[in-house]
């Protein structure tokens, strides 16, 4: 068998071989026919190969040993042709690098060609090739072609010179590069203008982004309207940063924007609002007022969109839930199903409801929900009756019409209704008392034969029944004939369950329960060897024999006096403010601050450009006492020398051994105010420099090392900090 | 910062198009993204659509679904979500307006162009343009239509008895290349409506709510300056005008496409707009008040006594607009309980042209009625006979109820475009031909009450009005075609 699949295997890879070969020869072969078609466009024989290649590569199959024969043709007068040979050529350079010489020529005559349309992709496909040798000669060209005369070459330098940063940090930041990108600002056409501002920004995104002072932000303010819609995202985005000087000035930028929020894209839409949002957190008024005024236009995007733009929107609704409690509780209507959404935007849409419902309106918004739970997707079921089970703990007049209406569904007998709605019932039990059941409790005999009593339903229906149902006179017998057939049951926890059952029941109705709960105890010492069971089975045997009335208290049934807990949408809502107001984070539900780590290694690798490691064998309570210490260093100074790559990090941090690991609790960190790039800085004018750095979970996580100025000894060191809970996790190594 | 972005066909796993623009996600994102999909179908269902959003080790995939196809991008970074779904949505439109229309084969044929457009409207992970004018001047690829046959016949059928598929307007590429040699100068103008309204059980509306879309495919030539001028009735902030609102169209909400130009909206509710090229959406609005609903569908749900497995549901609809307009194609369907093992049907009066089906596997009773006039009312009986005994909560089960249907000169929100004035500027252009729809579809959905009777109700209905300046016959059109093939 395995030898078949193989032999298939190698027989397709060698049909694509075939292929590949036979689409090089093409390629050389035939002879280059360019005619005139009737746009009096060039269009050349050669095409449709060129064109397969793509095809080929795009499935996955390794095209680069055409790469020589497709250069050949990118020097046509075929701008398709033209355009795809400069694809090909750009995915495959890297693997080709000592082939890409022939290229340069190509590239060479294209830059300098009359139509800008060809500068432009000249330049671009040249930038995307990821060959640190040509950088030199990327720089050149892009410096030359920021001064091109027509703008779409302009443009197309300016987002080049992002992909040569990658390439070559230090490069880009040492040549005139940079000022030369902050001068064409000034351009008058405005895609050059935004591209630009993405490009410093992302360049200098080590030093948190491009300065955004009072005048750049006022220049952008002012030319806002020449922005296309995306532009306007991506601009609206960076400006978020600007702090205006005063309330005047605030408002100001706020008319001048205010058609933002009514733009049909609802990335500009969105972007306005954080804007907003940001600029009006030091004036309450304001602020509370602009909630009101972004509700619409949400609620706007929930009815006319692309279903995933809607699940993101109700995403924002529900952040919005925290800061202005009344806002939407009179909007609960829109958050009601409708026909032919997917189920994960009901399923969100249910969250919202069951966050908004209050004491006037829950009742129809449990009637509403109802109405989903007989549809025939599970998923949506469930979650309606939790849902509804939710709002009447939160709101308590409603829970008896819950209770009516749970009872009406039980009654309908659909088995996956029945299960959900009796673990529900269990969850209110905590916080109710029994006799508030005492209609439902009829229903009980009469559906436990629906109920998988090997699911979670299963434990949950036995502790219904010798609660609100322990005055049933069906009751022991349904115990009874469970006890019987306890083979059936095999789940642990509805072993204990019966247990505690058994024994609640028999506290209350012993003349009927005696019997039944001796056969049970003998049951379960003699057929069942799972250790829990038994030692349940002892401990409530035990209890029973010393003392009944103890028994009584310690067993007897009472609502706990408890809070719902938070969960974890709920924290991250109160904690993270509305700063990732359109963003992912939102999504995710934690913070992804920034993904530095990229952008980090590169400038580790611009500042220090050699590397040596020593040994030395003392300071190694250096990083020991907390995490201020590490931060106001006083007794030892580091090395302004040192540099370490990440690969040589990386061979370090499995070497070197464990000197201190310990969790701190600190108050020096305001928790929401924590942010990657301060951190980084604060080590890093201690000499303490940062070679990656990111979320984690609930935090951050940095890899740091140092070097003792006296010792030489280089420490590394792993620091998780919890936002949450202000602890740290360090780590810390060292050569021994 | 997108870094990839890629077109999957879900059905047999293809990556039909793929482009990277940043280099820092892993080749095979469009893999990874199949088997995240793969094993969420497994755990959810086949028929559940994913949540739009999925993170693989610090990767994070955003996607909308559309046209049976994923237009999915990779990310590093914490981008805007609403941008980044706006994009993907409009790059799907503008493959649709370049190509003509979107599906897989068309991608395959049309790999080209639609790379080339790709490279010009994200660059380096920045979207750069979507403007269909600048795009054109930037492809050099002819669009390659799908063949079809009977291409012309199919669209003369699509007008005479519109389609409910909204948006569909046209299948036809935008003018590429050089506006002198195409023949077509013509505007489609689509306002889509979505009513949504639930009643209780006595009828009473409960929740009703237009949600209003004009959508304006544009074939114009040289992007001449057009007037469209809505109903003057219509209310834009209901709080400080002051009119009758028995009358007035209040807009809670509104807004409109960059390209219009609405500084004369609010005087005399006019609006000067320069379409650009392809589908856009020039103005959206929602309306939560004076809305007059078309149908309305009464149920009844009876045990029949003496018979514990046998259950009546009668189902009455009323068409509640002018006598001289016609539904056609109603489509009601009915979910009934569990336990129903069959279903015959009782029809109640003058039935012509109505059918009714059960499906026993998703338990759903599919009535259509080919035409039904305004004001009349038609009912249907079914006597469902189950397996077991009904329960009485049985009645629970039977909704919710849609329906679906078509109706020619009628909207719910009486919106109506009172002028619409092309500025020409070129007369040696071929004369313009205008075609104007308006589509309500409306979706109801009815409570539980006291007596567990469900109510729940969809409609949709087209009204298709075509004005044609020269008044030119299909023939001509017809010859008109041949002329570009």
């Amino acid at each position: 068998m395995v030898a078949m699949v193989v032999g298939n295997l190698s027989f397709l890879s060698s049909q694509q071989n075939r292929e590949v070969t036979e689409l090089g020869l093409r390629l050389k072969d035939a002879s280059d026919n360019v005619v005139t078609n009737q746009f009096g466009l060039q269009v050349s024989s050669k095409r449709p190969i060129i064109k397969r290649v793509l095809e080929v590569m795009a499935s996955g199959i390794d095209v680069s040993p055409l790469f020589g024969d497709v250069v050949k043709v990118a020097s046509t007068k075929d701008l398709v042709q033209k355009k795809l040979s400069y694809m090909y050529i750009a995915t495959q350079a890297e693997r080709n690098a000592d082939l890409v010489i022939l290229a340069v020529n190509t590239f060479q005559k294209d830059l300098q060609d009359e139509n800008p349309l060809v500068r432009g992709l000249a330049l671009r496909t040249l930038c995307s090739m990821r060959l640190s040798d040509y950088v030199s000669y990327m720089l050149e060209s892009l410096i030359h072609a920021l001064g091109d005369t027509s703008s779409y070459v302009r443009k197309t330098a300016l987002t080049s010179a992002i992909k040569v940063f990658y390439l070559s940090p230090k490069h880009v930041l040492e040549t005139s590069l940079i000022d030369r990108m902050y001068n064409i600002l000034r351009d008058r056409d405005p895609e050059v203008v935004t591209n630009g501002i993405v490009a410093l920004n992302e360049i200098l995104s080590s030093q948190s982004g491009m300065t955004i002072n009072k005048q750049i932000a006022h220049y952008l303010f002012q030319r806002f309207r020449e922005f296309n819609e995306w532009h306007q995202c991506l601009v609206m985005n960076i400006l978020c940063r600007y702090k205006p000087e005063s309330e005047e000035e605030i408002f100001e930028i706020m008319n001048l924007l205010d058609d933002g929020l009514r733009h049909h894209n609802s990335g500009v839409q969105l972007a306005t609002m954080k804007l907003f949002i940001q600029l009006t957190l030091d004036i309450p008024e304001v602020h509370e007022d602009l909630y009101k005024r972004i509700k619409e236009p949400l609620l706007t995007l929930l009815s006319l969109s692309i279903p995933e733009i809607v699940y993101t929107c109700l995403e924002h609704l529900y952040l919005l839930v925290y800061p202005s409690r009344k806002l939407l509780q009179r909007d609960y209507k829109q958050f009601y199903r409708r026909i032919n959404e997917p189920s994960y935007v009901t399923m969100k849409k249910l969250d919202l409801l069951q966050e908004i419902a209050t004491e006037v309106n829950s009742k129809e918004i449990i009637d509403e929900i109802s109405g989903y739970i007989t549809n025939d997707n599970e998923q949506i079921t469930n979650k309606s009756i939790q849902t509804i089970a939710k709002i009447s703990l939160k709101i308590e007049n409603v829970l008896t019409y819950t209770l009516e209406i749970f009872t009406k569904l039980l009654d309908a007998r659909i088995e996956n209704i029945i299960s959900n709605i009796i673990i529900v019932l269990e969850g209110l039990l905590l916080i109710k008392r029994p006799k508030e059941f005492d209609n439902l409790s009829l229903m009980l005999p009469s559906i436990w034969l629906s109920i998988d009593l090997n699911s979670p339903a299963g434990p949950a229906f036995l502790n219904l029944l010798t609660t609100i149902g322990s005055s049933l006179p069906e009751s022991p017998y349904i115990l009874e004939s469970l006890i019987r057939d306890i083979d059936h049951y095999p789940s642990v926890s509805f072993h204990i369950q019966l247990l505690n059952s058994a024994v609640a029941l028999f506290l209350k109705r012993p003349a009927e329960c005696q019997e039944m709960l001796v056969k049970l105890f003998k049951t379960i010492i003699e057929c069942i060897n799972q250790s829990e069971v038994c030692e349940r089975a002892e401990f409530l045997f035990q209890l029973l024999k010393c003392d009944i009335s103890m028994a009584k208290k310690i067993l007897a049934y009472e609502p706990y006096k408890i809070t719902i807990n938070l969960n974890k949408d709920r924290i991250y809502n109160q904690f993270r403010p509305l700063h990732e107001f359109n963003t992912l984070s939102i999504i995710w539900k934690k913070s992804l601050n920034k993904f530095v780590i990229n952008s980090v290694e590169f400038i580790v690798q611009k500042k220090f450009s050699s590397y040596n490691i020593m040994n030395f064998d003392k300071g190694l309570n250096l990083f020991d006492k907390n995490l201020v210490n590490i931060l106001k260093v006083d007794d030892f100074t580091f090395s302004k020398t040192i540099s370490i790559d990440a690969d040589t990090f990386r061979s370090c941090w499995k070497k070197f051994s464990n000197r201190n690991q310990k969790e701190i609790l600190i108050n020096q960190f305001k928790t929401t105010t924590v942010n990657l790039n301060d951190i980084e800085y604060m080590f890093e004018k201690n000499n303490i420099l940062t070679i990656a750095s990111g979320n984690f979970n609930y935090g951050l996580k940095f890899f740091l090392y140092a070097q003792e100025e006296k010792s030489q000894i280089i420490f590394l060191c792993e620091l998780k900090i919890n936002i949450q809970t202000a602890y740290v996790d360090i780590c810390i190594k060292s050569v021994k | 910062m997108i870094s990839q972005f890629f077109i999957l066909s879900p059905h047999r796993g293809d990556t039909l198009v793929f482009r990277d623009y940043r280099n820092e996600v892993s080749r095979d994102a469009p893999d990874l993204l199949l088997d995240k999909l793969t094993n969420w179908h497994k755990e959810n269902g086949q028929e559940q659509a994913p949540p739009p959003f999925f993170e693989i080790d610090g990767v994070h995939f955003l996607f909308i679904q559309t046209h049976d196809l994923y237009f999915v991008c990779t990310t590093k970074f914490d981008v805007s979500p609403f941008m980044t779904f706006e994009l993907l949505d409009r790059i799907a439109t503008l493959i649709k307006d370049f190509c003509g229309s979107l599906s897989e084969e068309i991608l395959r044929l049309n790999s080209g162009l639609v790379y080339e457009l790709l490279d010009e409207i994200i660059d380096c992970g920045y979207p750069q343009t979507t403007s269909t004018d600048k795009l054109k001047s930037y492809v050099y690829e002819e669009p390659i239509p799908v063949k079809r046959n009977n291409i012309i016949m199919d669209s003369l059928a699509k007008l005479k008895a519109p389609s409910i598929n909204i948006g569909n307007s046209n299948c036809r590429p935008i003018n590429i290349r050089d506006e002198r040699n195409s023949r077509h100068n013509e505007i489609f103008i689509d306002i889509i409506e979505r009513v949504v309204a639930s009643f209780a059980s006595n009828g009473m509306t409960v929740q009703a709510e237009i949600d209003g879309s004009i959508k304006v495919k544009s074939y114009l030539q040289g992007n001449p300056e057009i007037q469209l001028a809505l109903n003057s009735n219509i209310i834009l902030d209901r709080d400080s005008e002051i009119t009758d609102d028995r009358y007035g169209i209040i807009f809670d909400d509104y807004k409109f496409h960059d390209s219009v130009d609405v500084s004369g909206f609010k005087e005399n509710r006019r609006m000067t707009i320069f379409p650009p090229e392809g589908e856009n959406i020039i103005m959206n609005y929602r309306i939560t008040s004076n809305i007059s609903l078309p149908f309305r569908v009464f149920p009844l749900v009876l045990h029949v006594p003496g018979h514990p497995k046998r259950m009546d549901v009668t189902i009455r609809i009323r068409a509640d607009f002018p006598e001289d307009k016609i539904a056609t194609k109603c489509t009601i369907i009915i979910p009934l309980p569990h336990v129903t093992q069959s279903v015959s049907y009782e029809q109640l009066n003058d039935n012509a042209g109505q059918s009714a089906q059960y499906d026993n596997k998703i338990q759903k009773v599919i009535l259509t009625i080919n035409k039904l006039k305004g004001g009349s009312e038609r009912s249907i009986k079914l006597k469902l006979t189950g397996s077991v005994p009904y329960l009485p909560a049985a009645q629970l089960e039977v909704g919710p109820i849609n329906l679906e249907f078509d109706i020619q000169n009628y909207t719910s929100s009486k919106i109506q475009i009172r002028r619409l004035k092309v500025h020409e500027k070129n007369n040696a252009l071929p004369p313009q031909r205008r075609w104007i729809r308006f589509y309500t579809i409306s979706e109801k959905m009815n409570k539980m009450k006291e007596k567990l009777i469900y109510e729940k109700e969809k409609n949709e209905l087209i009204l298709q009005k075509k004005i044609e300046k020269e008044n030119r016959d299909f023939s001509t059109s017809k010859i008109r075609r041949k002329d570009l093939e």
